[in-house]
């Protein structure tokens, strides 16, 4: 990573194949991801840009879209197409069913309690 | 190598593949520039506040037509944001907004999903946060107003502050230091209170 200001990077358009924009709704700040691969040197894996091979080894851990977006300095919009394309190839689960609803109130209960634990 | 500067794959940890990933759950922060939202965030987050960059369509709000391309520009902006990890199935996410009235695009984004925003407010500069409370009376996500008491003062009393906001009756306004976790974790719960509510009549329908 200390090579970053040495590096050009390449612009976010040549990473997404010239697509901008946001092409799968599911996938929010928060939507959590997970790996489906976890061999770094899984055939899958190979064939994929370097950012794209970061993604999913971030992701053996579960991870929300923002933080991968934060931790590989890639933009959010880039982030977003590179989760879509991952999860397309079976490389990336999106957790998209697990996403809360804000109505309910079970949840925000449990987030209450959470934060009045603190000291 | 291009590669130099991701992280090395082969020495990621062989965790046990699978975790199931937490339930998450999110509050916005938002205010005008230099309000105290990112201490805010770092106070209470458990880990240091990360930086997104967005590329964002830059538009005057109540200009904005869906489709319409004229005069739009778009900008990078940068979002901190942290999290809370409430239990191994919960985490709670906190993200600031920027508050600038153009960027009202992005809050449509960021309060899709929220269960409430917390609107950051230095009294000594009330006009920064117009926009942002302007933004919150429009959409139906609950919302507070908390005034940064920097150095433990605040400019104005709290009801010429409602006052010169022109805050909704059910609008709570209270006065918070940014700096201390406890201060920043009970302006969080007069947001999540408001959720509650609001979840609850929701709920009864």
């Amino acid at each position: 990573m200390d090579d970053a200001d040495h590096n050009p990077r390449p612009r976010p358009f040549v990473l997404t194949a010239g697509r901008v924009g946001t092409l799968d709704p599911d996938i929010e700040l928060h939507t959590q991801v997970t790996a489906r691969v976890f061999d770094p040197n899984a055939a899958e894996l190979a064939v994929l840009a370097s950012e794209a091979r970061a993604i999913v080894a971030l992701c053996a851990e579960p991870l929300s879209v923002a933080e991968i977006s934060a931790r590989l300095r890639l933009h959010l919009g880039v982030t977003k197409i590179l989760v879509g394309d991952l999860r397309a190839a079976g490389l990336l689960d999106v957790h998209v069913m697990d996403a809360v609803s804000p109505h309910d109130p079970e949840t925000i209960l449990r987030v209450i309690h959470g934060l009045r634990a603190f000291t | 190598m291009d590669s130099a500067r991701l992280p090395n794959l082969t020495a990621m940890p062989a965790t046990a593949p699978g975790r199931k990933p937490p339930i998450p759950v999110k509050i916005i922060v938002a205010g005008g520039f230099g309000v105290g939202k990112t201490t805010a965030v770092a106070a209470i987050s458990e880990i240091d506040p990360l930086t997104t960059e967005a590329e964002m369509t830059a538009a005057g709000i109540g200009v904005d037509v869906p489709g319409a391309t004229a005069d739009k520009t778009t900008t990078t902006v940068a979002m901190d944001f942290g999290c809370v990890t409430i239990d191994q199935s919960l985490k709670l996410y906190l993200f600031g907004a920027p508050g600038q009235a153009r960027f009202g695009f992005m809050w449509d984004d960021l309060a899709r999903g929220a269960l409430g925003a917390l609107v950051v407010v230095d009294s000594s500069r009330l006009d920064d946060c117009y926009a942002a409370v302007d933004y919150f009376e429009r959409s139906d996500l609950p919302f507070a107003v908390a005034v940064n008491a920097f150095e433990g003062q605040i400019a104005h009393d709290i009801e010429s502050i409602r006052w010169a906001l022109a805050l909704r009756e059910g609008v709570p306004i209270l006065v918070f230091d940014a700096r201390r976790r406890l201060s920043v974790r009970d302006a969080m719960l007069v947001v999540l209170d408001l959720a509650l509510a609001r979840a609850t009549r929701a709920e009864a329908r």
